[in-house]
């Protein structure tokens, strides 16, 4: 993670950012791939939403392009502060992958992973992590993280999420465990 | 996780030895550092229409601790203040060299501590090269917010013991999550992970403890509340330390626990407990190699500003003469 990275009031306030034109610092592979994937992230963060959790999506794509997980932010349903999209994603892959170093998978989630997924990924020794919009505050991004792959859709999803969260009009999820109340993810 | 194993492997071990607790804080605190500035001698009279003049060509933003004037150590007539900071090479700024000439100033070099003092202390001592203005400082580095007492102390030994015994029979690192009101294990978490590569890859100590932990409150609440599914949540408060006096089932995630360790974490799972809102982290041995709490001087999480938690980190290592 960036030690220099700085917090401002203003950046408080908007936490989730679209990656700006040319930030990537690693050409994408193959541009069409990339929002192939991030498209079926993108569903997963959208049924995120639907039961009231943190509208984050993540999928597993192997080398050879087969899915081998997809997950969404399962936090409040789990009450485990450590159900993120992308721990879903390497749990679950574990048992489908053969081995669980998985050096040729690449890793999509809509918003950028924070330093617990991003340490996952390493352990999991994966070859990239794509994700579309930044989160300046709590975000990782390394050099060998990709940002920026439909970066509006998934800043949007996330703004307009908390927006409703703030009037009220969305729910932690009917009848789950866990009653925790969580701003991000 | 091998916690009946290591149960019957350590029954008899003997706790090893620990050093007293170190804490690792957020950042170090500031030495003293003296930046090179012009001063003048001025008269008493001029000190007002000065300090407003150098506002607008060179003000004090940097060095918001910093008085402009003091009095003259050797002329008690008199006026030293702080005109700008000493150029590499070319000449003054064109504001200050203006002021220079219509008050016909002569400058002196003076040297003014660059970073705020963190203690009163130092605040005094500091004070003897020009005079500082004491703000309280970050709170993190206040030493009575991290300061243990006797029993504390005492009870962070045994729970860190405990867990280095258990750590040392399985060969692999143990995390221990303690309510600190009760002193007990909480929900007996205990777990220890392996790097073996039928053993999935984030199956570390904390991961498990912090799952096992959640796994618990689910079904406390789910108690509590008799199975009655309501519409949506009831509501927890979020940042409550207290909440355990308060009678409430149980804190928002480890709102307020110690977790113990015998490894220093890793990023993963030092960022999971920034997630679980623990209240402290200590461990044992420091891991140079993936340790991410500063246990060898490396990166440290609990200076990461940005984030929205932050716990403090105990460091207790082996006393000397115990591998």
């Amino acid at each position: 993670m960036a030690p220099s990275r700085r917090a401002s009031p203003d950046h408080r306030r908007c936490t989730f950012e679209a990656v700006p034109p040319g930030y990537d610092s690693c050409p994408p592979l193959e541009a069409g791939l990339d929002s192939h994937y991030m498209r079926l992230a993108l569903d997963q963060a959208h049924k995120a939403a639907s039961k009231g959790e943190v509208p984050i999506g993540a999928v597993l794509a192997a080398a050879d392009g087969s899915l081998l997980a997809s997950a969404h932010n399962e936090v409040e349903a789990t009450g485990d502060p450590t159900a993120h999209a992308e721990m879903l994603c390497l749990r679950r892959a574990a048992g489908v992958a053969p081995s669980w170093r998985m050096p040729a998978a690449t890793l999509y989630v809509t918003v950028e992973p924070c330093a617990m997924c991003a340490g996952g990924a390493l352990a999991a020794r994966l070859a990239a992590v794509v994700y579309g919009a930044r989160s300046p505050l709590m975000g990782a991004d390394g050099s060998w993280v990709r940002g920026g792959v439909l970066a509006d859709e998934c800043q949007r999803l996330m703004v307009e999420f908390f927006r409703a969260r703030r009037r009220g009009e969305v729910r932690g999820p009917p009848g789950a465990g866990s009653p925790v109340q969580r701003e991000a993810s | 996780m091998c916690d009946s194993q290591a149960e019957a492997v350590c029954a008899g071990a003997p706790a090893p030895p620990l050093a007293k607790p170190r804490v690792i804080p957020a950042r170090d605190p500031p030495t003293l550092q003296l930046a090179r500035w012009y001063a003048a001698t001025i008269p008493t009279s001029h000190g007002g229409i000065l300090t407003r003049a150098l506002a607008g060509p060179c003000p004090l933003t940097a060095l918001h601790h910093v008085k402009r004037i003091r009095r003259h150590p050797q002329d008690a007539a008199a006026l030293q203040i702080l005109v700008c900071p000493v150029p590499d090479g070319e000449g003054l700024p064109e504001g200050v060299s203006a002021i220079v000439q219509e008050h016909s100033l002569s400058l002196s070099e003076v040297g003014v501590p660059e970073l705020a003092p963190a203690t009163r202390a130092d605040w005094a001592g500091w004070g003897a090269h020009w005079p500082l203005t004491w703000r309280a400082p970050d709170p993190q580095l206040q030493p009575e917010h991290v300061a243990l007492d006797p029993a504390e102390e005492t009870a962070m030994r045994q729970h860190l013991a405990a867990v280095v015994v258990r750590a040392d029979a399985c060969g692999a690192n143990v995390c221990a999550v303690v309510d600190p009101f009760t002193g007990a294990f909480v929900d007996k978490v205990l777990a220890c992970c392996t790097a073996a590569p039928d053993v999935h890859p984030l199956q570390h100590a904390v991961m498990l403890a912090v799952e096992a932990v959640a796994a618990g409150q689910r079904a406390r609440l789910q108690q509590e509340e008799g199975g009655s599914a309501q519409d949506g949540c009831p509501k927890r408060p979020r940042l409550a330390e207290d909440i355990m006096l308060h009678g409430a089932p149980c804190p928002y995630l480890c709102t307020g626990y110690d977790v113990y360790l015998a490894v220093e974490p890793c990023i993963m799972c030092a960022m999971a407990l920034v997630h679980s809102r623990a209240r402290r982290v200590i461990f044992c041995d420091a891991d140079a190699a993936g340790g991410a709490l500063g246990g060898t001087g490396g990166l440290r999480l609990q200076a990461e500003r940005s984030l929205n938690h932050h716990y403090h980190v105990y460091h207790l290592a082996r006393a000397c003469g115990h591998a």
